[in-house]
Order: C-alpha cells, then sequence, then structure tokens
C-alpha cells in the first residue's frame, strides 16, 4: 500500500475544523463526493444485488460509471472503521461481453492502530456471459478480474449463476481467488468463497433481498492453521474482512484474534452504489 | 411447517415460469397482427424472415431489459403504451432502430396471440 498522507491522517483524526488546512481538505472531499455523485447516477445501470454478480452484461457500447463505497465498523480487542471506496467504469463489448475498469481502489481507515487513507490499485474485469436467465434453464456467466497493487497480484475467477422467476431473481457465485504479496510476491493465498442470494422486485426501482456470504482463506494454500496465521498480517490483503474470517477467529483464542483487524465481526456494514 | 414452505417456494417458482414472461415465437405469431409492423411481413413468403426478426426481438427484450429489471409482463401494457415505453428505454439499452423495431414486433405479436 502507499504511504499514508500524514497531514490527511491528522486531519481526520482529530475532526478539528479550526485549521484552514484541514478545513479545506475535508470540504473538499465532501465537495468532490456531493459533485460526483448525483452526476454518475446518471450513467450507473440497476443491480440487484450489492455484493452478488449478476449473469447479465452490459449491452455492446454502453459505458458505465459506477461507485462503490463501503463502510464497515469492527470493534473488539481494538476498534476499526474502514471506508473502502472502488469507481469502476463499465463496458459494454458485445452482447455477451463486458469488461469493466477499477482505476481507483482507495480507502480511509479510522482506528485505534491505524489512522489514514491508502491506494490499494487498480484492477480490470472480464465477464463473459453463457446462457441467459430467463429462457435457458440458468443463466451462466464467467468472471476474471485482475488486480495489482503496491507489492501486491491477485487474481479472482467467479462462476455466476443466475435464475430470473418473474421479479425473483435468485443468485449464485462461486469464487476463486489467489493473491500473491511481498517485496517479490513471496507470499500467497488463496480464498474460496460462495455467495446465495435472492432479490424481489417489487418495482423497477425498488427490491428487497437476501445475500449470504460464506468464505474459506487458504493462506499459502494450505492447512487451516495457517488461517490464523492469515490472520495476524492483515496488511497483506487489502480484502475487507469476510464472514469466514470472523467466524475463525471467533473459534480461536483471542490473543491470536485481538492482533488482527479481522478480530471480531463487524458490527455493521454499509455499502452505497451509485 | 418446513414442507409448507418449500411447497409454497415452489409454488412461487412456479408462478413465475418464465416462458410466461417471453413466450417462444411461433409461426402463429409471425402471422399475427403484429405482423404489419415488420418490414415484408405482409408477404407470405418472408414468414422465414418475420420469424427471424422476431426471434431477434425476444432474444433482445430478454437480455437487454433485464440489464435493469426484471421481465416486465407483456400483457400488463397496452400495445400502444409499449411502443413508448420502448422508445424510452431504447436509448438506455442501448437498441438500434432496427433492433428497436425488432422488440417492438415481438412484444405486439406476443400481444396479438
Amino acid at each position: 500500500m502507499f504511504k499514508t498522507n500524514a497531514a490527511f491522517a491528522r486531519c481526520f483524526e482529530s475532526w478539528d475544523f479550526s485549521t484552514p488546512v484541514c478545513f479545506g481538505i475535508r470540504y473538499s472531499i465532501f465537495g468532490f463526493l456531493l459533485w460526483i455523485l448525483p452526476a454518475v447516477s446518471a450513467f450507473a445501470g440497476a443491480r440487484h444485488f450489492t455484493y452478488l454478480y449478476e449473469a447479465v452484461t452490459s449491452p455492446p457500447g454502453s459505458v458505465e460509471l459506477e461507485n462503490t463505497i463501503t463502510w464497515a465498523q469492527t470493534t473488539g480487542a481494538t476498534r476499526l472503521d474502514e471506508v473502502d471506496f472502488r469507481e469502476e467504469l463499465e463496458i459494454g463489448i458485445t452482447n455477451h461481453f463486458q469488461l469493466g475498469l477499477y482505476p481507483l481502489d482507495w480507502n480511509y481507515r479510522h482506528g485505534d492502530q491505524e489512522n489514514g487513507f491508502s491506494y490499494d490499485g487498480g484492477a480490470a474485469e472480464l465477464i463473459y456471459n453463457l446462457t441467459n436467465p430467463v429462457v435457458d434453464p440458468a443463466g451462466i456467466a464467467l468472471y476474471e478480474e485482475i488486480k495489482a497493487g503496491d507489492r501486491r497480484f491477485e487474481l479472482e475467477s467467479k462462476l455466476i449463476v443466475q435464475k430470473n422467476f418473474g421479479p425473483l431473481i435468485l443468485d449464485y457465485n462461486a469464487t476463486l481467488e489467489a493473491e500473491w504479496a511481498g517485496d517479490s510476491l513471496e507470499e500467497n493465498d488463496g480464498e474460496l468463497q460462495q455467495a446465495l442470494g435472492a432479490s424481489y422486485e417489487i418495482s423497477p426501482r425498488v427490491s428487497v433481498g437476501l445475500e449470504m456470504i460464506h468464505e474459506f482463506v487458504f493462506p499459502g494454500w494450505r492447512d487451516q492453521k495457517k488461517i490464523r496465521k492469515f490472520l495476524h498480517r492483515p496488511e497483506r490483503g487489502g480484502t475487507p474482512p469476510a464472514m469466514v474470517r470472523d467466524r475463525d477467529c471467533a473459534r480461536a483464542s483471542h490473543k491470536h484474534c485481538g492482533r488482527t483487524r479481522f478480530s471480531a465481526p463487524d458490527n455493521f456494514r454499509i455499502r452505497i452504489l451509485r | 411447517m418446513k414442507k409448507c414452505l418449500a411447497a409454497a417456494l415452489v409454488c412461487l417458482l412456479v408462478s413465475c415460469e418464465s416462458n410466461s414472461y417471453a413466450p417462444m415465437v411461433t409461426l402463429r405469431m409471425a402471422n399475427a397482427r403484429a405482423a404489419p409492423y415488420v418490414r415484408h411481413a405482409a408477404n407470405p413468403s418472408n414468414r422465414r424472415i418475420e420469424v427471424e426478426i422476431l426471434q431477434e426481438g425476444r432474444s433482445l427484450f430478454v437480455s437487454r431489459c433485464i440489464e435493469c429489471h426484471t421481465l416486465p409482463i407483456i400483457w400488463y401494457y397496452r400495445p400502444s403504451d409499449w411502443l413508448g415505453i420502448i422508445d424510452e428505454m431504447a436509448e438506455r439499452s442501448s437498441l438500434k432502430p432496427a433492433e428497436r423495431d425488432a422488440v417492438v414486433a415481438y412484444i405486439l405479436a406476443v400481444r396479438a396471440q
């Protein structure tokens, strides 16, 4: 990760408006967000799920800008508020093929042990739709994401299965993620994630639904003990805490869990897509 | 209790069965009242072209519309309403004029059945 800007960190740490520099920085950011959110909402397409991907791809020639803001709060031995920002440029290439570019993945962390902004890198994703979720028995799409950052490289593959029953959408994502980190990318981890969701569209603007995520972490692609070891080094990964980590951590001793920012289940996690 | 819930879920899924939202293209459909909207439709020798256009319309209808929302019930709107709806949605779903016509032809053909 890039080094935290100390001036930024100080401003957000103290929430002190008296300093002109902090005042300017803070209001510039808020102003920027207020300026861009209404503008981008005109371009973004609708999504029925916040965490799951759908099997449908963008129409050819379309370009959409989608912003994702995720705020997660974790309390345990230490407290951490983390806000992740992700800007995606979604481009429809053909009827069945979509390209997504994430030039800016960054986050702000505020906690007992760390504060400040960091830039996590950029990513590109490719989605190829194989079958249609309405007329075929199941809509299937293949997803591949390549992410690179400072001393980090990730590959993420997904199998997306979706079925539409009128206004009801059932969605399943199986994700295999491989991550390399370190000065010479000598550290490697694997993750297997399964996610299941259901969404009911009340109107084109309003849907209600439920999503469940289950994740296995394989540090070094090896046995379970190293899962705890992985938890000791959260700085290696930029991925947000997931349910299985929380569960494993709850099983592990507090001595182990207390050292990591994945130490306790999130109090809450809010994601906004625009 | 669990059996009741499972049965309710099955009923819900069956009631939402997909083909009722996007019926398959049939020869009868190609001959239906919507045919005048399709180029060459008046001539019976061009029936194959009509079917192809309707199939393309169905294919676009079931793929482009669900990018933003689930499929609307075709019977829910009158044919005159559909023309306005598709004109409004064509730009959002990047439909070219010929593709827009194919979707209109398909929807009106289904309505005319």
